[in-house]
């Protein structure tokens, strides 16, 4: 035990010492923070505030548009001009004064159709406006309890009809948390994956392979390289929720869908606990791959062949999101590669029979056997093999060295 | 009690036999030369001895039994393919390889100075494996079989990438651990080493054993009655009771007639009025005997007598 304790705590430091580790732990949540920001900055910029105009001919504008006390870059406000006549505010608009007006026919309240004429087509912030003070008109003088909280309309709560399972509306933090859980789990799982077979071909690279079965037993060598690796991937996934709790912290009130933030607890535990299985066989997959290579270019081709059923389910998520019941979603869940990411996703998003939960724990542990025997026989006869890739053939094969 | 039995060992891969049989034992306080020619079966042994491979037939005791886990801390193993973490200091390295053996932080902080002061390598503890020359990797890797003190020392060529002052520095130190009573086994090419160094060797090839015994025993067994002779005067074209007279670099050889004796031939050179330099038995190099047992054996003739040699 001791032995192995070694082995994890050189492969942990080893890392930690390393630049790359660094490297990664920042640029990955920097990276997907710069994106985010940037997409929102980009999506504010595009709000165009140059003034709109209007013309009532409907007279019903008693109440003019109510400049907002403050505002800012993700406060917009757009001016609603009223002109008196449809050629002055085409005038305007030609000139550029305002990107568009509308007309309030007569009869508006006939028909309810206003009629826009733009430089620029509508945007979701001039209807926004627009109906507010048309709406504000309509309503004036009427004395309306809750007024503000009518025109938002009903919030819906969907619950299955067994009753296990309620979303309520706005609750997309729900469905989101397990969902981006899971997949920062399985990149943290990848990673892990990936240093150890790093570490394994290193062995190889290094020639230090013989020197360490003659002074560990296999099993505390590889259960100490996989505590090791694991515990790297692990100190990259806390440093990045560390991150994004403080994100939530300091700005989780501006961010809509974080506001009454509930954990659904059930669904998270269920998909950390497919994580484990999913660790194990990767880790399994990783030891076989860096037991039979001999480069780690060469490893990192085989690579691929482990990543991409890990992540196919994300490639077709939204197949999986439209029908989380469908044949397609439920082949994905079984299959024990995909299952980590497309069960939890299907967990997130719906409600999942018991049976086909079990099932797939099953499936997953049955697997994770199977890549541990394989992984034990291409150690011991991929171990010495410095020149020569140990083909998958000879794996299924007697061992010819041990027996 | 001996240190290390082999009993009957083989081996094959796929069709190829690397190891046949092969028995030998050593004791404790003994250097033993494992010798043989390219791709013999000297590694597969070694391999096999410290349990890397599992042999087909036959079975090893080390240290009075089965290899395990608890007596891996008791042997230091210089492997023939030299291996050392490239990407970290080489006070990590080592440190890391001996906490594998079992010792202790206190044990490593304690005993690793004084190595590398004695390996010429304390300037060097900070830089990286990579770095490092050849032979200084040498170096660092016999520290490394070494410094946890181990009961059995298993070197495969030691010597390799070593400079004649650091060869002369390692052979003093497997000296001084042989007179320290350790069990040592040296697997190398290099024949004067294993003249000056070893108690006993085992000769193989194809997997067979050649040649197993102690060293003085071997060179009495394969001695000749010739002679080795130095001197300043030209000899005589013939001499009474000498077969052959052969110039060499510096010595001539003489090889009597059958029934002539080394000391008949003293006789009839001081009768002869002949000043001798020097004057000595001419013993086979270990060279010589490897190369001629191991051609006798491809020619199909040595294999037998040896084996009944190894019964004996």
């Amino acid at each position: 035990m001791n032995k192995m304790h070694e082995v994890a705590k050189y492969e942990y430091t080893r890392h930690v010492n390393n630049k790359a580790f660094w490297i990664t732990l920042f640029a990955v949540p920097a990276g997907i923070l710069l994106i985010m920001l940037l997409s929102v900055v980009i999506t504010f910029a595009s709000i165009d505030t140059d003034p709109v105009g209007y013309v009532d001919q409907a007279g019903l504008i008693k109440q003019p548009q109510v400049q907002p006390e403050k505002t800012s870059f993700f406060e917009p406000f757009i001016p609603l001009i009223p002109y008196a006549d449809e050629t002055s505010a085409r005038w305007a608009a030609e000139d550029g004064q305002i990107q568009g007006y509308f007309v309030i026919p007569q009869g508006y309240t006939d028909s309810y159709q206003l009629i826009y004429y733009f430089n620029k087509p509508l945007s979701s912030e001039i209807r926004t406006e627009v109906d507010t003070l048309i709406r504000t008109n309509l309503l004036a003088g009427e004395t309306i309890p809750n007024f503000e909280r009518l025109t938002e309309g009903s919030h819906f709560t969907q619950a299955s009809l067994d009753g296990t399972r309620i979303v309520g509306e706005n609750e997309a933090a729900k469905i989101i948390i397990p969902m981006v859980v899971s997949i920062l789990f399985v990149i943290a799982v990848m990673s892990s994956g990936g240093y150890l077979l790093q570490a394994l071909v290193e062995e190889k690279e290094n020639r230090t392979m013989e020197i360490m079965v003659t002074s560990v037993s296999p099993n505390q060598l590889m259960a100490g390289k996989i505590i090791g690796n694991l515990s790297v991937g692990l100190t990259q996934l806390l440093a990045w929720m560390v991150v994004a709790a403080a994100v939530l912290i300091g700005f989780g009130d501006r961010i809509p869908f974080m506001q009454n933030l509930q954990i659904p607890w059930g669904e998270l535990i269920l998909s950390l606990l497919l994580m484990l299985p999913a660790f194990v066989f990767t880790s399994a997959l990783m030891a076989i791959i860096g037991s039979t290579v001999t480069e780690s270019q060469e490893a990192s081709q085989v690579t691929g062949l482990i990543t991409l059923p890990i992540f196919l389910p994300y490639f077709f998520l939204s197949f999986i999101l439209q029908n989380p019941n469908g044949t397609f979603a439920r082949i994905l869940s079984f299959f024990p590669m995909s299952a980590p990411l497309a069960m939890s996703t299907r967990i997130a998003i719906t409600n999942v029979p018991s049976w086909e939960i079990i099932l797939v724990f099953v499936i997953m542990i049955l697997f994770c056997l199977l890549t541990i025997w394989l992984a034990g026989k291409a150690f011991r006869q991929g171990m010495l093999q410095y020149s020569k890739r140990v083909p998958l053939k000879q794996l299924l094969k007697k061992e010819a060295g041990r027996e | 009690m001996q240190s290390i039995v082999v009993e009957h060992i083989s081996k094959s891969f796929g069709d190829v036999q690397a190891v046949k049989d092969v028995s030998f034992e050593v004791a404790p306080g003994e250097i033993f030369g494992l010798l043989g020619p390219n791709g013999s079966g000297k590694t597969t042994s070694i391999r096999i001895i410290l349990d890397i491979y599992e042999p087909d037939g036959g079975q090893v005791a080390i240290l009075g039994g089965p290899m395990d886990e608890s007596k891996k801390n008791l042997i230091g193993y210089l492997p023939e393919e030299r291996g050392l973490y490239q990407d970290v200091t080489l006070e990590v390295c080592l440190q890391y390889l001996a906490t594998l053996k079992g010792m202790s932080r206190e044990e490593i902080d304690a005993k690793l100075p004084a190595y590398l002061e004695q390996f010429e390598l304390s300037e060097y503890r900070k830089k990286k494996v990579k770095e490092l020359s050849k032979g200084m990797q040498q170096k660092a890797q016999l520290i490394a079989t070494l410094i946890h003190d181990p009961q059995v020392i298993i070197v495969d060529e030691p010597f390799s990438s070593l400079d004649p002052v650091n060869t002369q520095l390692v052979k003093d130190i497997l000296k001084e651990q042989r007179a320290a009573g350790k069990t040592i086994m040296m697997s190398t090419h290099q024949m004067n080493q294993v003249e000056q160094l070893c108690d006993k060797i085992i000769l193989i090839d194809h997997g067979n054993v050649l040649l197993y015994g102690g060293l003085q025993e071997i060179y009495e067994r394969f001695a000749t009655n010739q002679l080795l002779i130095n001197t300043s005067q030209p000899l005589p074209e013939a001499l009474p009771g000498v077969a052959r007279i052969e110039q060499l670099n510096t010595m001539i050889k003489l090889t009597p007639e059958p029934g002539i004796t080394p000391h008949d031939l003293l006789v009839t050179l001081v009768n002869q009025g002949i000043a001798l330099n020097a004057f000595e038995i001419a013993t086979p190099s270990l060279d010589e005997i490897f190369i001629q047992v191991v051609q006798g054996s491809n020619n199909g003739n040595g294999k037998k007598e040896i084996q009944h040699e190894q019964d004996a």
